[in-house]
């Protein structure tokens, strides 16, 4: 069963679950990569409040943090944007795109918007009314 | 118009918006069971293999969002995106500052309206197509021989167009282009049936070399 977050979350959703998870004690980091990381999850927490957001995955170097509105589906939207960063990889090798940035997949119902940097990479889950380029400028994501 | 002429003109099609369109760079289509229709010359074999590999496993988990729309991976120093057109898929590789209105025009407007023009003159079941992309999943016995192992469906699918008559033996082709005959049977598992894969014992999948999750085009052959 997930656990909540320790820290203040302040969701509007009383039934939205937040999953941290560290894998193991986290090696000392450059300042400036914890102050990016930190930045990202104030700009996430902003986010989440937003009407259409379903919810986030943040994978850093040794951890991640999962967001998400139906915490049954928790596992379910996990695969998805692991296998859809996986299938952004082996595209980008077989078309020689360089090194991937952006994926994004749109259903009929939602769609997710993968960001990706050196140290860490966004999977955000939204409805189709949001438009996922103005999520990823609300980002700021570099 | 025959199968043969629809797909040569959706081929001239993709290679003259090729040649018009600044930024894109290559371009092919495939239906939703994993059968390439048309395709550009300048992609490459392994890239249509690895697309429809990739493709099919994010079809699977897609369902979640209400099943595949579109989807699109930007790199550095280019572009690939995968639109969904009626019943079949669109695959346009383009750079990576291609103008959005371009790619927008083709693959909202353009390709679309040829299809439905196409469809129109003459409607061709593109679904029935013979070959089909599977994805390898090598096994070993000691009683297993050579004989490979393909979804029942799919066989069902294959006898329908041979009057019924069970189909015994399949050819594989591998990506680099190497060729081989098997007898095949069902896949009994009800846990790996529907799931697009090839059941290929060991000692074949060396022989083709090639391996575990790749994609390989099956024929069925004339009983």
């Amino acid at each position: 069963m997930p656990r909540k977050r320790k820290e203040e979350d302040t969701t509007e959703d009383p039934n939205a679950q937040t999953v941290s998870v560290k894998q193991e004690p986290a090696a000392p980091r450059e300042p400036q990569t914890e102050r990016d990381i930190e930045r990202l999850q104030d700009s996430l927490r902003r986010l989440k409040v937003k009407k259409g957001i379903i919810g986030y995955i943040l994978r850093a170097e040794k951890s991640a943090s999962i967001d998400i509105n139906d915490p049954t589906k928790i596992i379910d939207y996990a695969v998805l944007s692991s296998i859809v960063l996986n299938a952004g990889e082996i595209l980008s090798s077989s078309f020689e795109l360089g090194g991937v940035y952006k994926v994004t997949l749109e259903g009929e119902k939602a769609k997710m918007l993968t960001l990706r940097t050196n140290n860490h990479s966004l999977s955000v889950f939204m409805e189709n009314t949001l438009d996922s380029d103005k999520i990823h400028r609300e980002l700021d994501v570099s | 118009m025959e199968k043969e002429a629809y797909v040569e003109a959706l081929k001239n099609t993709l290679t003259e918006i090729r040649n018009v369109s600044p930024g894109i760079n290559s371009s092919f289509i495939f239906t939703e069971d994993g059968a390439v229709i048309a395709g550009d010359p300048e992609v490459a074999n392994m890239s249509i293999n690895t697309t429809l590999s990739s493709f099919q496993k994010i079809a699977e988990k897609a369902e979640l969002i209400g099943g595949l729309r579109s989807f699109s991976v930007d790199g550095a120093q280019g572009r690939v995106y995968i639109s969904h057109i009626n019943n079949l898929y669109l695959v346009t590789a383009t750079s990576k500052n291609i103008d959005e209105n371009i790619l927008r025009s083709v693959t909202q407007v353009i390709i679309p309206t040829v299809l439905k023009l196409l469809e129109t003159i003459n409607p061709v079941p593109l679904k029935s197509t013979q070959s089909q992309q599977l994805v390898v999943e090598a096994f070993s016995g000691f009683f297993t021989g050579d004989t490979v192992q393909i979804d029942p469906k799919l066989l069902s699918e294959w006898s329908g167009l041979f009057n019924g008559q069970n189909i015994n033996e399949v050819e594989i082709k591998a990506p680099d282009g190497e060729t081989t005959r098997c007898k095949v049977k069902e896949i009994t598992d009800t846990n790996l049936q529907g799931k697009g894969i090839i059941r290929i014992p060991d000692r074949v999948c060396k022989a083709l070399e090639v391996n575990k999750g790749e994609s390989v085009t099956i024929k069925p052959l004339e009983p």
